[in-house]
């Protein structure tokens, strides 16, 4: 009966050693692509920094910031593989706090940027011309009651999102102005 | 990229990494837990085949982002996507490798499932056989007896007219057992009830109707390599099992190896015709493939390797159950 019971650990032991090397195993495998071929967001310094590490010829920029926007942005992520994508976060002047959300993304992968906290609801969603271009304003509110609209649009071969606390027509603005 | 962005290839590259997933962790815990009954196996090969097909749609009701960047990013413990996108020299796509994988196995696919039923469809073709069948009262007996043995009722049996020995049997509900008269010829009393015994183990196992259900998941997943695997060793498994239960009522598992040894030697050629080099390869193939199974099965029957009857042990099934579910949910 002993020997039995002894016999059943050891095999639930086993069974548990197979389950952590699988796991194991599957996180090696996810991680090791980075290292092949440079895949997955890394934090840069600079845009420049950005354009020579992916290879892109441009990094879409807003020509216009309104006054309270610290210009560098605080904190620039981009990844290269497994497709390209450009995020830069700018802060408040004086509170460093969010500011402004800039995505330059390739339109295949179909990726949905995120906002900074959590929408409580969507006020109103509509079509914008920017640059003669269809692009989608969508006036939402986020957690903590702070406005976070957000504009978007095809530019070439990406897809670029501004997201802002700031009113609409800051943000067709700085939209506009993109270059 | 088709893999990458839509629904069909999200699927497709999922349902092969469940399913590898699966048969990695369901192997080893046979392995782990010491099971040699054939049931037992088939019962958990059969997990491998419906966990990959059941808890995709599960797993995108419990959480519809859960295919998208974040949850990638963020939770997922591996995503395929990441190698997908990766170039062998930074000029050919994994992705495409992975596609010609998936295109060979679907090539294998055609060969082995629709090649032999177009097969079988073209040869009945003109071909009347109602004609060349007849009973033989003395078979009728023997099946008589062994049915009253195994507790089911007693199916009718038809003897064909043909030089070609075969035995099958027909039907998901209402079964017939059809062997030819070139099968009578080669066998003794003893290797017939031995045929016979077997078949019955399959009419009471249901295997029929069985394998008609896990080959609706094999046409599914028509594209899956693991599938092809698993499909192949869960028939082998039944047939296994049905073994196990002719050697129950005939007590002789050597006279069953002999009998199968008569399959082995001349299976071959029975719709031979048509079809040119493809159905030449496709022959080959499912040849070697058949006498391989068969060479296993005399192996073990010759082996003595035979019935273990053990309870079945829910409490490790459903283990192995859930921990395969859960590891897949979080392989994207």
């Amino acid at each position: 009966m002993k020997k039995n019971t002894v016999k059943q650990l050891h095999r639930g032991f086993s069974f548990l050693v197979t389950v952590a090397v699988v796991i194991l195993l599957l996180k090696l495998l996810n991680w090791l692509p980075t290292v092949l071929q440079d895949e997955g967001i890394k934090k840069y310094s600079s845009v420049e920094e950005v354009r020579t590490a992916l290879k892109i010829p441009r990094v879409y920029i807003p020509a216009y910031f309104p006054e309270y926007i610290n210009w560098p942005p605080a904190e620039i992520f981009a990844q290269r593989r497994p497709f390209t994508l450009v995020m830069m976060h700018f802060t408040h002047r004086d509170s460093k706090s969010f500011a402004l959300s800039l995505f330059q993304v390739a339109s295949r992968a179909g990726f949905e940027p995120t906002y900074k906290s959590d929408v409580l609801y969507v006020r109103k969603e509509s079509q914008v011309s920017i640059k003669g271009r269809a692009g989608n304003l969508v006036i939402a509110v986020c957690s903590g009651r702070e406005r976070c609209n957000r504009i978007s649009w095809e530019e070439g071969i990406y897809r670029i999102t501004l997201i802002a606390d700031d009113t609409p027509e800051q943000l067709i603005r700085m939209a506009e102005s993109i270059y | 990229m088709w893999l990458l962005d839509s629904v069909s290839g999200i699927y497709v590259v999922q349902t092969f990494l469940h399913s590898l997933i699966a048969i990695l962790i369901i192997e080893r815990a046979l392995n782990i837990w010491h099971i040699h009954n054939p049931l037992t196996k088939f019962r958990y090969r059969i997990m491998t085949l419906v966990l990959p097909v059941c808890m995709l749609p599960l797993y995108q009701l419990i959480n519809s982002g859960r295919s998208s960047f974040s949850f990638r990013q963020d939770n997922a413990i591996f995503s395929m996507n990441r190698w997908l996108s990766l170039e062998i020299w930074d000029l050919v796509p994994l992705s495409t490798v992975f596609m010609l994988i998936l295109a060979g196995t679907s090539f294998v696919f055609f060969l082995q499932e629709v090649m032999p039923i177009m097969g079988d469809v073209f040869a009945r073709k003109g071909r009347d056989l109602r004609s060349h069948f007849y009973s033989d009262p003395g078979i009728d007996d023997l099946a008589q007896q062994l049915s009253e043995k195994l507790g089911i009722e007693p199916p009718p049996v038809t003897v064909l007219e043909d030089s070609n020995p075969f035995i099958f049997t027909s039907g998901s509900r209402n079964h017939t057992i059809v062997l030819t008269s070139g099968l009578i010829e080669l066998l003794d009393r003893e290797q017939l009830k031995s045929a016979i015994a077997h078949e019955l183990a399959h009419i009471a196992r249901m295997s029929n109707a069985t394998k008609w259900m896990i080959f609706a998941i094999r046409v599914l997943m028509f594209f899956n390599p693991i599938v092809l695997i698993v499909f192949r060793r869960i028939v082998q498994d039944d047939e296994h099992v049905c073994d196990d239960i002719t050697v129950s009522l005939t007590k002789s598992p050597l006279v069953l190896a002999s009998t199968l040894k008569v399959f082995y030697a001349s299976h071959s050629e029975f719709f031979s015709d048509a079809f040119g080099k493809v159905k030449a390869l496709q022959e080959g193939m499912e040849n070697h493939s058949h006498n391989l199974l068969l060479k296993e099965r005399i192996a073990r029957l010759e082996g003595e390797k035979g019935y273990t009857d053990k309870e079945f042990e829910w409490g490790k099934f459903l283990l192995t159950a859930a921990v395969v579910a859960v590891i897949n949910y979080f392989v994207v």
